[in-house]
């Protein structure tokens, strides 16, 4: 669809006192794909997102856009020079331009008529028109970060990085700006990356996700493959819940569903509440959230496992109910992983 | 794990670190020079004869005077600013700003005022006399002339340093806090002293520190209400003994002081537990007062305000028009002084911005540049006219000849760049570190980052630091008096030339001026302040 090219990060490492915090670090981010980076706060997302801006040198490895070098050992472009945009979590306005001018901050080669149209063709487009006169401090937070996502756009960068762009809005304003803000991303058909500690998120809003530990990419796939077919037990933490179950602890009827193998991990989806022909197990607790009840159940003497159930009836603790197994949702681990 | 291939990224001397280092020695070069010299040359008779003598009464009535200036500064700067800040009450919104107006006034201007104000002659003990008919012989009345009577002056002038930071910190206490106490049952005065004020208290010693920084280093009123203070008795060693490096010897015991000072406001800030851990920040709202309690407020603010500054201020004005203002040439030492505080001001703005902008790049340049200009800063006017006096004689200008001129803007610089890099840094560190990260990957070199972000977001800190330089180079006086060339007389030295030599009528003209061309800046500060906490709690 476009010749934009793919950022690519070839094995980059960075070192703070002696400690690797990013790790020999690869990642490709496809042009018009948005990457999520996950991984709880220490894990090295943000230190890889400011290598491949450039804010910060590379200790080892390479970072290259198309065949194109930005980092290396030998050689550093500075990210002034890089046009990837940045989108931070404090949308980064600056406060002394309204929303026009910072929109048109990236653009200043351009006359100023020119300019100025272009920037309100962007704010125009993420719903902003109206606000074009406005000073960050007389933005809402939604606003705010609309603005700083047109003000990325509208530079054209070659590729775009968001930390953690949408935590800093309450709820009801994050999934509003999200859509309009993933969408103008979408549009733009550059590599982007977007980091975040809240698999939810991840899994909703990216194509791909790289799940981070230590400064180390332990897996990177699409959502869905990740969820079901992770190859370690951070990495399948990182994106949910799971109950590891040893096959000798299963019920019959379920084993003859699963492949032979010394333990399971199963997903609470893998449990379905069932009218009959279900194994019987006892309700420990029970909570309904939003959409899904969320239960633990008794497995065995020693073992709880949790489920998830749909429904208008709730099972109070203590109550017996029938459960099956949807083996999809089950999946093992290779052995040295954990 | 497997080994990973690292390179350093070396320590470079930048530009900016190079810079840095060249500001640095600027500013660090005359309080340096003066030092060296007065330890290696500064011996001989007459510091004998001082030592013997004079030392002890010197160190003692400075240490008197320091210790009456932090009794009354902390008098008048906390309770106002606590009130002004956390409640309303009648006239708050005029106190809030009219509270900095005696920064305007420097202490020796006000030293002048209030020995007229109080003299046998003065408005207040005729008052006395018509009202009672007692003659001047049958009552005893508190002279101005003596430790307590410069202490009250200077307290006067220099409260607002200690006003200022604290009304900030008490704006800044998070609501949380007040009204975890008050659900505590803390009563008001429990709140503001073990709350407010615990959480206040670096701040306040900040401004206290400066304030008595600045009392020690003064001269002009201590001079003129006859306090032999270290100050006096430097100047005197340089003056009367005709020895410079004695009194460079001398200035050892200032600089002491100094850092002592500066040593206790660091360790106050270093102490944890001041800061707001709240992460829910609300600032608070005022609480009106109950109207006994606000008219007595109102009623405190006042006083402070009579006395530091309506009262000694309309008294030269009094004075001034009765006498007429015909005296002598006003003009051309009122050019000098704005032209002086101007070329200072610049130069010491430049520095701040090097020194500023050096600590943002890296450690060694911020390091360089805070002791540069916390050396300068705590060095007094008399110490630095000293240094320049010395650097002045190893070449072959004239001391007397316009060479002296421009060594008096180096030396004002040397002396202010802190104050003013203090709000630049205060600006800068607001803007958080996305906004140039933002600019970078925006195409933004550093340059043009410093022109278009940098710059502009901390403009409203480069205003108060190019306002604060202007009014304290304009209220100079002990260097001004050591450096200046013959006949070239700034108002400063014009006043104390007049009120030394017992013309007070004639030095208020030259006084009143001082006041008037600090007030213009000085109101203009107070308003962007008041603005910016109001802006604060409405946002």
């Amino acid at each position: 669809m476009s010749d934009h090219k793919s950022l690519r990060a070839i094995g980059v490492s960075r070192v703070y006192d002696g400690k690797a915090v990013v790790n020999q670090a690869s990642l490709t981010l496809e042009p018009g794909k948005i990457t999520a980076l996950l991984g709880q706060s220490g894990a090295g997302k943000s230190t890889l997102l400011r290598l491949f801006a450039g804010l910060e040198p590379v200790d080892a490895g390479e970072i290259r856009i198309g065949d194109t070098v930005l980092s290396s050992v030998s050689k550093h472009v500075p990210a002034e020079e890089r046009a990837i945009g940045l989108i931070f979590q404090d949308f980064a306005l600056f406060p002394h331009l309204n929303a026009i001018d910072n929109v048109g901050f990236g653009l200043s080669r351009m006359q100023k008529t020119a300019r100025r149209k272009l920037a309100a063709e962007w704010l125009d487009r993420l719903g902003l028109a109206h606000r074009a006169k406005a000073y960050p401090h007389q933005l809402s937070g939604g606003e705010q970060q609309r603005v700083s996502i047109a003000r990325a756009l509208a530079a054209q960068p070659v590729a775009i990085l968001m930390d953690e762009p949408f935590s800093g809005l309450d709820v009801t304003l994050k999934s509003e700006v999200r859509e309009i803000a993933l969408d103008a991303v979408k549009e733009a058909g550059i590599p982007a990356l977007l980091v975040s500690h809240d698999a939810f998120e991840a899994m909703r809003d990216a194509d791909r996700i790289a799940v981070m530990k230590d400064g180390i990419i332990l897996q990177e796939a699409t959502p869905e493959y990740l969820y079901l077919k992770p190859t370690s037990l951070p990495a399948a933490r990182a994106l949910g819940p799971l109950t590891s179950v040893a096959r000798k602890d299963m019920p019959d009827t379920w084993k003859a569903q699963l492949p032979e193998a010394e333990t399971y991990c199963l997903r609470p989806e893998a449990l379905r509440l069932v009218h009959e022909d279900g194994v019987a197990m006892t309700v420990v607790s029970s909570k309904r959230t939003s959409t899904v009840i969320e239960l633990e159940l008794q497995l065995n003497d020693a073992t709880t496992i949790s489920a998830i159930g749909i429904g208008a009836n709730r099972p109070a603790p203590g109550d017996t109910v029938q459960v099956a197994l949807s083996p999809e949702f089950a999946f093992t681990l290779p052995a040295d992983s954990a | 794990m497997q080994q990973l291939a690292l390179t350093r990224h070396p320590i470079r001397l930048t530009s900016i670190g190079l810079t840095t280092l060249v500001a640095a020695g600027l500013i660090a070069a005359p309080v340096l020079v003066a030092l060296l010299t007065g330890f290696f040359t500064g011996g001989g008779e007459t510091w004998s004869h001082i030592v013997s003598t004079q030392l002890l009464g010197y160190t003692w009535q400075t240490l008197v005077v320091l210790f009456f200036t932090t009794l009354l500064i902390l008098l008048f700067a906390v309770p106002t600013a606590w009130f002004v800040s956390l409640y309303d009450f009648p006239g708050r919104k005029v106190f809030e700003w009219a509270l900095i107006l005696p920064l305007a006034a420097p202490g020796y201007v006000l030293s002048y005022a209030w020995a007229d104000i109080t003299n046998v002659a003065g408005p207040v003990q005729s008052l006395l006399r018509d009202m009672t008919g007692l003659s001047a012989r049958d009552y005893w009345f508190p002279s101005l002339y003596g430790a307590p009577g410069l202490s009250f002056v200077m307290a006067c002038a220099l409260f607002p340093y200690a006003y200022l930071t604290a009304r900030a910190a008490f704006s800044n206490l998070s609501l949380c806090t007040i009204e975890a106490a008050r659900s505590l049952g803390a009563s008001p005065a429990r709140i503001f002293f073990q709350v407010a004020l615990p959480a206040a208290r670096p701040a306040i010693f900040a401004g206290l520190a400066l304030a008595l920084m600045e009392t020690a280093a003064d001269y002009g009123a201590a001079s003129y209400l006859g306090v032999q203070t270290l100050s006096v008795g430097i100047f005197r060693a340089w003056h009367s003994f005709s020895e410079p490096a004695v009194a460079a010897r001398l200035a050892f015991l200032l600089i002491l002081i100094a850092f002592g000072l500066q040593f206790i406001e660091r360790a106050a800030r270093g102490r944890g537990g001041t800061q707001q851990t709240a992460t829910r920040w609300r600032t608070p709202r005022r609480r009106t007062l109950d109207r006994r309690t606000g008219l007595l407020v109102t009623a405190g603010c006042t006083a402070v305000l009579l006395l530091a500054f309506i009262f000694p201020v309309s008294r030269l004005i009094w004075v001034s028009a009765e006498t007429g203002l015909g005296h002598g040439q006003i003009l051309r030492p009122f050019l000098n002084s704005l032209t002086l505080a101007f070329a200072g001001s610049v130069l010491a703005f430049v520095l701040a911005l090097t020194v500023v902008i050096g600590a943002r790049q890296n450690r060694f340049s911020q390091l360089i540049g805070r002791i540069a200009a916390g050396a300068g800063y705590a060095a007094p006017g008399i110490v630095l006219a000293l240094g320049a006096l010395f650097i002045l004689s190893w070449t072959s200008f004239s001391v007397a000849g316009p060479a002296a001129l421009v060594f008096l803007v180096w030396i004002y610089a040397s002396r202010f760049t802190a104050a003013g890099a203090e709000p630049l840094s205060a600006a800068f560190s607001r803007a958080p570190a996305s906004l140039g990260n933002a600019a970078r990957s925006l195409g933004a070199n550093r340059f043009q980052r410093l022109i278009r972000v940098d710059l502009p977001v901390a403009m409203s800190g480069a205003a108060a630091a190019s306002i604060i330089l202007f009014v304290e180079m304009l209220k100079e006086l002990p260097a001004t008096l050591m450096l200046r060339p013959f006949n070239w007389d700034t108002l400063a030295v014009q006043a104390h030339a007049y009120a030394i030599d017992e013309r007070l009528a004639a030095a208020t003209l030259p006084s009143l001026l001082i006041t008037a061309a600090g007030l213009g800046p000085v109101i203009l500060l107070s308003l962007q302040l008041t603005k910016a906490g109001e802006s604060r709690a409405a946002g």
